[in-house]
This record gives structure tokens, C-alpha cells and sequence, in this order.
């Protein structure tokens, strides 16, 4: 190395280190300090009693519970409950972001899952005029990050998907299909919010959603049934998120495969619903599945949309009406 | 009692002081502060889960350095690329410059300053992940075996990894330095 070079390599040295120095500077990390603080001064393992209407921290102030009963509403409460009934907390705590990694991890298998998906919107926000924000219910096959979905929203069916590329689909039946780019980002609004409701794999979940939420976990189990951890995702303090306030999972931790999933999504700052995935199996479909191609006829019109994508209304209609 | 609340405080000294800096850091690998935040916390709270086994005031900043710095790299190769080549060519191809005294306070010098800092930036984006990181690692005064240890590579690899990361930001910063290195 000759001396210019010596120079050239510090002088090099020194600009990385104002650079990241600049950005220690940049950042506010004072409430992170807090909340690892306050993560290692929680006792553990924890010894809380048994309590089916507390099952974690965060929900231990009663002001916190009764301004998420009056917030959700019963009939998401409902949904919760549903599957927390019955079981015994034994409140052993684990790693929650450790966890979803390994959920994370699995999920990243070329394995298909299939779920049921139901979306319950919030009746003080409903709009009804918009037949896009109703009830919906549908079957979600994902794999790692593909996904394609049979929805039926009101008198609406289609189906949905994303390749291995990226590019996501729309097939309101048989004779027509419509591609969009491979960019979540240019997708029309109401593909992106109709992907984001009915078919959050679980590592777009992952690595988009929850990054903006503080994790609690906890282990539940009853005498019948097998060992589950329950992950809950609360926004972090002074956070707002596009999408989601809350999300609540439930994991086999033998399998560390996602068997329920709650979300509770928002829109413009409101309360949209809640979304419920329920695991219905675990089996391996063909890679074609994913593909438009496999759900629409060989002479099927398939419709390019060129960018950018403005936010249009979503034309589902047939291609002997279209065109 | 009092031995342990001594601990106590020097361990969350010890936390108040390393966390910004490794929360910087992992801003710098993975880009996005959110994440960054995420990784930063989970490693923190698994190695103060050891506080027990490990004397984190003294040998802590090395193992949370090492494993935020895993951490930002899985993360940041399972993401799709990120394409900051307009930025980068806005950056540093508006021809020759000379390097800016960050004493000099004058508005000529600190829209330099301003314009090199960015340059800096958009070069280190365009950098692969790993080489990012050792370089970053070495400016801050960590030696080539602790780079090594960090990134939980050979010293010849991470010898590699900081060479070819000088090298690429020497090319992408070519303007600025030459007039500085003679």
C-alpha cells in the first residue's frame, strides 16, 4: 500500500465516521432506551394469576382495556374470545420478535398454507356505498410471499394473487384477468388496501406491518389442547400506522407455524375492521396456482395496467361488457 | 442489596450510552429507522437476558455491536434491492470539488459541506450491506479482528470486505478526494 493510499483510507475513514456520528446525532433514541429499560426491569419469569381478561401486560390498566372494548367494539371482542375461551394462561413469557423470526423463518419454506379470511368492518365507519369495504370473506393460499385468494365481498367474487415476482393479479372470472406492476407502491389504492386486507403473508407482515409495534408474547394452553404462544402487537408510543392499530397472533410453538391472526385496521385515523386468518392446512399446491394463468381460460383477455396507476375504480366487470 | 442496585445503574448506563450509538449504526445498515429500532431492541433485551452471564459493561458493546450488525444484514438481504442510482449520480457527478473544511463556516463551505455529506450518503447506500458495515465498524475504531468477530468472518474476508469498501467509495467520491490526497 503505497502512502498515498494510507492517506486516501483514513481520510475515507474519517468521512464514514462523521457519517454515522451524524446520524447518532440525527436520532432521538431516548424512548428506545426506555423501553428496553423498562423490558429488563419486568420481573421474569413472570408470576401474574391466571387471568383470561388481562392475558397481558399491556391490557393490565383497565383504562387501556376499557378504551379497547370501546374501540374495537363487542363484535371483535367477540372474535378474540372466540379462541381464548376455555384456555389456561400459564404466563410464561418469551421473546415475541424472536419468536416471529422463527415464525418468519418457517413461513419462508416453500410450503403452501391455506387460511380462512374474514374481514368484519366497523359499523360506525362503514361506508356502504362502497360494496369494496364490506364483509368479506375469503381462502388465502400463501407461500413465503405469493399468495392467491378466492374472496367473495358481498355479491363480488374474484380472485387475487401475487407471483413469484412480484406481480400481482386480479381475476373477476374465468375469461378475463388484469396484471399490475410489481410494485406495491403504484398499485391502484384499491388493489393495494383489497392485498393488504385478504392476504397478509406472513413476511410482508413481518418485515412492513410490525416493525412499527412493541411485541408482548405469552404461552396459553389448556388440557385438551396443545401449547400455543399468543403474540400482541401494539403500536409503539407517538407511532401511527397507514393500516393497523393492533394485531394479535397465535403460534404453534412446536411447529412455529401462524395459526390465527387478528388484525385491527384502520383508515384515515378511524377504526376500518378486523381481520381474522384461521389456519385451515398445510399442504403443497403447484407453483402454477399462483399464477393468473391457472385461473382464467387460455383465451382469457388479460389486461396490462400501464404506469403509473391512478386511483381508479376497480373494474371487476366481464370482458363481453368491457370491450 | 447494594451490590445489586450498583449493578443495576451501571447496566443501565451501560444501555443509555450504547443504544444510540448502535441505534445509529443499524440506521446506517438497514436504512430504515423503524427497523432499525426493532432489531436494536431485540438484540438488546436477548443480551440483557445474559446480564448474568456476561459482564455487559465491559464486554457488551462488542457483543451487541456483533449482533446488531447480523441482524441488520439478514434483514437487509431479504429485502428486495433498492434502486438509488438517480440519487447517486445527482450526488456525485456534478463534476470536480475539492473537500470541504468542516471548521469553515462561510455559506460557500456549508453548502459543500452539505452537498459532500450527502454524496457520502448516496455512496454508502450503493455500497453491499456487509462492506458497509465493516467499513462503518473499522472508522469506529474497532480493529480488523473485532470487524472479523462482528461480521462472523475470517480476518481475511473482512480484510476483503473493508477493501473493497474503500475502493468503491474512493471511485464514487473521486471528486471530492483528489484534491486532498497527495
Amino acid at each position: 500500500m503505497t502512502h498515498q493510499d494510507d492517506g486516501q483510507n483514513h481520510l475515507i475513514d474519517h468521512l464514514v465516521r462523521n457519517y454515522v456520528e451524524r446520524r447518532v446525532k440525527e436520532i432521538d433514541s431516548s424512548a428506545l432506551v426506555e423501553r428496553i429499560l423498562d423490558d429488563h426491569a419486568q420481573p421474569r419469569p413472570a408470576v401474574a394469576e391466571p387471568s383470561i381478561g388481562q392475558p397481558i401486560d399491556r391490557l393490565k390498566s383497565n383504562w387501556r382495556w376499557m378504551k379497547l372494548v370501546s374501540w374495537c367494539g363487542i363484535s371483535t371482542l367477540a372474535v378474540v374470545f372466540g379462541f381464548l375461551y376455555g384456555r389456561h394462561f400459564d404466563n410464561r413469557t418469551a421473546n415475541a420478535s424472536l419468536i416471529l423470526r422463527d415464525v418468519q423463518s418457517e413461513h419462508a419454506q416453500e410450503t403452501d398454507y391455506c387460511y380462512r379470511v374474514r374481514f368484519d368492518p366497523d359499523p360506525r365507519y362503514w361506508n356502504r356505498n362502497n360494496k369494496l369495504d364490506g364483509p368479506s370473506l375469503s381462502h388465502l393460499w400463501t407461500r413465503g410471499d405469493r399468495f392467491w385468494s378466492d374472496c367473495t365481498i358481498g355479491d363480488i367474487k374474484f380472485k387475487l394473487g401475487r407471483e413469484a415476482n412480484g406481480t400481482v393479479w386480479i381475476s373477476p372470472s374465468r375469461n378475463k384477468g388484469i396484471r399490475f406492476s410489481n410494485s406495491p407502491s403504484r398499485l391502484p389504492k384499491v388493489v393495494e388496501q383489497i392485498c393488504l386486507i385478504n392476504s397478509m403473508s406472513v413476511p410482508r407482515l413481518l418485515n412492513e406491518v410490525l416493525v412499527d409495534f412493541d411485541l408482548n408474547s405469552q404461552t396459553v394452553s389448556s388440557p385438551t389442547e396443545e401449547q400455543r404462544t399468543l403474540i400482541w402487537a401494539h403500536l409503539k408510543p407517538n407511532r401511527t400506522h397507514s393500516l393497523l392499530s393492533h394485531a394479535l397472533l397465535e403460534i404453534d410453538p412446536r411447529t412455529k407455524v401462524l395459526i390465527r391472526l387478528v388484525l385491527w385496521t384502520v383508515q384515515d385515523g378511524h377504526p376500518k375492521g378486523t381481520v381474522a386468518f384461521t389456519l385451515l392446512e398445510k399442504a403443497m399446491i403447484t407453483d402454477d396456482q399462483y399464477k393468473l394463468r391457472f385461473h382464467v381460460d387460455s383465451d382469457a383477455v388479460i389486461e396490462i395496467q400501464a404506469l403509473p396507476a391512478p386511483d381508479y375504480e376497480l373494474d371487476l366487470a366481464e370482458p363481453s361488457e368491457s370491450t | 442489596m447494594d451490590h445489586s442496585k450498583s449493578a443495576d445503574g451501571k447496566l443501565n448506563t451501560w444501555v443509555s450510552e450504547v443504544v444510540p450509538q448502535v441505534l445509529g449504526y443499524a440506521c446506517t445498515l438497514v436504512r430504515t429507522r423503524q427497523v432499525a429500532e426493532d432489531l436494536v431492541q431485540d438484540c438488546c433485551c436477548r443480551l440483557l437476558a445474559k446480564a448474568d452471564v456476561y459482564n455487559l459493561p465491559r464486554d457488551g458493546t462488542k457483543l451487541l455491536y456483533r449482533s446488531v450488525t447480523n441482524a441488520c444484514i439478514n434483514w437487509t438481504q431479504r429485502q428486495s434491492p433498492e434502486v438509488s442510482l438517480d440519487q447517486l449520480q445527482n450526488s456525485v457527478s456534478s463534476g470536480r470539488r475539492a473537500l470541504s473544511d468542516s471548521a469553515s463556516s462561510g455559506p460557500v463551505q456549508m453548502a459543500m459541506q452539505h452537498e459532500l455529506e450527502q454524496a457520502i450518503e448516496a455512496a454508502m447506500n450503493a455500497i453491499p450491506v456487509d462492506q458497509r458495515a465493516a467499513i462503518e465498524l473499522r472508522s469506529l475504531g474497532h480493529s480488523l479482528v473485532e470487524v472479523a468477530e462482528m461480521l462472523e468472518t475470517s480476518h481475511g474476508n473482512a480484510r476483503v470486505l473493508l477493501h473493497r469498501a474503500r475502493r468503491a467509495l474512493a471511485d464514487r467520491l473521486k471528486s471530492y478526494l483528489e484534491d486532498q490526497v497527495r
